[in-house]
């Protein structure tokens, strides 16, 4: 299991509350938005040093390891075929969530997932609701061989919705409370995305009995481990050392 | 008591002036001042020479040929080193220790017997020499397989060695004598058991893997034709005494007759054309590669299918890409249609590698 280096800065999470905090934000939205790109930029910087250090030392790759990309359009639409989504929060909000954005540039992923979001027992007042993050982890399931990546949220934002259904002191104090709530208060609404990729990590061959030829049958180990994440041009590309080990016979100890 | 009730009413002011105070600080501390423009545009020209620095390591280099990737939404490159691995232990594994079992196999050999009698030459005899394999048992092992990429296949040859063995057969000999031969020695119809060994003999086995998409997996599949290995059995020492004995049994002018026959040369050259066994086709399996693109998936509780259109197959320097198209389609409960993903902004679509920069 390989897990993207990911420091979340109280000062982005501070500035996007504050941001949408709107009457109670004592700083505008500019400097709000200049700690969110301040974040990710030094988050892509990380990235880019880790990958430039490891292509200096020519480690980034090996013609040994298998190498696969997905597309940034691909991953949206996997994770937006499981929308809407629609979930309770910490008790006090329902949540929707029906679109998702992905980008795979420079070192750095961004998953963007937007809503609306209400108060439980209220639900004609609503707010717009962003979360973003990034793809923490990418791993291969032991048991079913699934490539799956886990998605870490960064931000949250919540706004009056364009079109609200109801307006007033209602909204304002939703948007207000939201606004106080922890990112990771919402981690359990992120879904986990996976990457329509099976890893075999045996193969196996039947025996059989034919004329004058019995043959018996066996297995091949393949030991797969997940060692790079390289979100490039659009795609994120996984990076995995693969080594066959040695045929095992059926009857074999 | 009333002092130190007195004393606590003056000091419970200053006390929350104080947590007031440290409140205050403790929220400054937490307000991080936003970066200013000189420093946001630091960092981007940090991330900008960062970039153009990867891209300048990573242009041409050897050790990576992601470039060199097929298109599509979905892209695998599998190791040249890893397949190459996978097709040799598979077919070492598979094809090593293979048990050969001969059963009812017959061979035989009918030839006249001429020689040169009272100045002129003449027919002693027409004989019929048989060997009925009755049981066999050897053993095929395999040597390490020659594997040679080529384009689109994967060319093998795969040294065979027909190991040890052994088994037992029926000699059968009929003998029709004729004219002088046919007084003194008659007919003949005889058998004797034989014993033998297999004469270990190495082959080769040539044939190719061709390398194609299977849905959304790469198979080498298997194209070997007919394969056949040729199994020569040696008789024992004891079948050579008793065919010798069979001649020592006859008369004088009948055992000249059968010495001119030259039993043993004729069994030993029948039995040096081996007898061929045909390998069967299931021995050659396709080799599934371990990654494979899905066709079903479970996202959020949902029953997703995926629509998997193969985009490309590019023999690289060090791997064997392949790319697909993937559309996720939502499955419709029962009786219902699919339909395509709600809310996704546009499905994957071929992408070139090459070229493609941040």
């Amino acid at each position: 299991m390989l897990r993207l280096e990911r420091k979340r800065t109280g000062a982005a999470l501070l500035a996007g509350l504050t941001t949408l905090v709107g009457g109670c934000g004592r700083e505008g939205d500019n400097a709000a938005r200049a700690r969110a790109e301040e974040a990710t930029m030094m988050r892509q910087i990380r990235g880019l040093q880790d990958l430039v250090k490891a292509a200096e030392a020519k480690t980034l790759t090996n013609g040994g390891q298998i190498a696969v990309a997905v597309d940034d359009k691909l991953v949206a639409e996997l994770i937006a075929v499981g929308l809407p989504l629609e979930r309770d929060v910490t008790e006090r909000y329902r949540v929707r969530l029906d679109k998702a954005e992905v980008e795979f540039r420079s070192a750095h992923s961004l998953v963007i997932l937007r809503g609306r979001v209400s108060a439980l027992g209220a639900p004609q007042t609503f707010a717009d609701l962003r979360l973003s993050g990034g793809l923490a982890e990418v791993a291969i399931d032991p048991k079913t061989g699934l490539l799956h990546a886990k998605l870490v949220l960064d931000e949250l934002e919540v706004e009056r919705a364009a079109a609200s259904g109801a307006q007033g002191k209602a909204l304002d104090d939703l948007v207000e409370d939201v606004a106080r709530e922890n990112v990771e208060s919402f981690a359990e609404l992120v879904p986990d995305i996976q990457i329509p990729i099976k890893l075999e990590q045996v193969i196996t061959l039947k025996g059989f009995s034919e004329g004058p030829i019995a043959v018996a049958g066996g297995r091949l180990p393949i030991e797969l481990k997940v060692v790079r994440l390289m979100p490039l041009s659009g795609r994120l590309w996984v990076l995995l050392d693969a080594s066959a080990g040695k045929w095992v016979r059926d009857g074999a100890r | 008591m009333k002092g130190r009730a007195l004393l606590l009413l003056l000091l419970l002011p200053l006390l929350g002036g104080a947590a007031w105070l440290g409140a205050l600080l403790w929220k400054q501390r937490q307000q991080v001042p936003a970066p200013s423009q000189e420093r946001l545009a630091s960092l981007r020209q940090q991330r900008a020479a960062l970039r153009d620095r990867f891209r300048d390591l990573t242009t041409g280099a050897n050790d990576l040929d992601l470039e060199q990737a097929s298109e599509g939404g979905l892209l695998v490159g599998v190791p040249e080193s890893l397949a190459r691995s996978l097709i040799e232990q598979t077919l070492t594994g598979l094809f090593g220790e293979t048990k050969l079992t001969l059963k009812d196999l017959k061979v035989e050999k009918s030839d006249e017997v001429k020689g040169r009698l009272l100045f002129a030459t003449r027919t002693f005899g027409t004989f019929d020499l048989s060997v009925y394999i009755e049981e066999v048992k050897g053993t095929l092992r395999p040597g390490t397989p020659i594997v040679q990429f080529e384009k689109n296949r994967v060319a093998v040859e795969v040294p065979v060695r027909v190991a040890e063995g052994a088994g037992r057969a029926v000699i059968g000999l009929y003998w029709d004598g004729k004219g002088v031969a046919d007084v003194v020695c008659g007919d003949m119809d005889v058998k004797r058991a034989m014993t033998g060994t297999v004469v270990p003999r190495d082959h080769r086995v040539v044939g190719a893997f061709e390398i194609a998409m299977d849905g959304g997996a790469m198979v080498f599949t298997p194209r070997f034709g007919e394969v056949s290995v040729p199994v020569e059995i040696k008789p024992s020492e004891e079948t050579w005494q008793s065919i010798d004995a069979l001649i020592e049994e006859q008369g004088a002018l009948c055992r000249a007759a059968l010495k001119k026959v030259d039993l043993k040369a004729r069994l030993a050259e029948l039995l040096a054309k081996g007898f061929d066994v045909k390998l069967p086709a299931k021995l050659f399996k396709p080799v599934r590669l371990p990654v494979g693109v899905l066709q079903k998936l479970t996202l959020q509780d949902v029953a997703v299918s995926l629509a998997v259109k193969p985009a490309g197959l590019r023999m690289a320097k060090q791997r064997i890409w392949y790319g697909v198209n993937v559309d996720a389609i939502r499955d419709a409960p029962a009786g219902a249609t699919p339909v395509p993903s709600p809310s996704a902004s546009a499905s994957s679509s071929p992408k070139p590698v090459a070229g493609r920069r941040d």
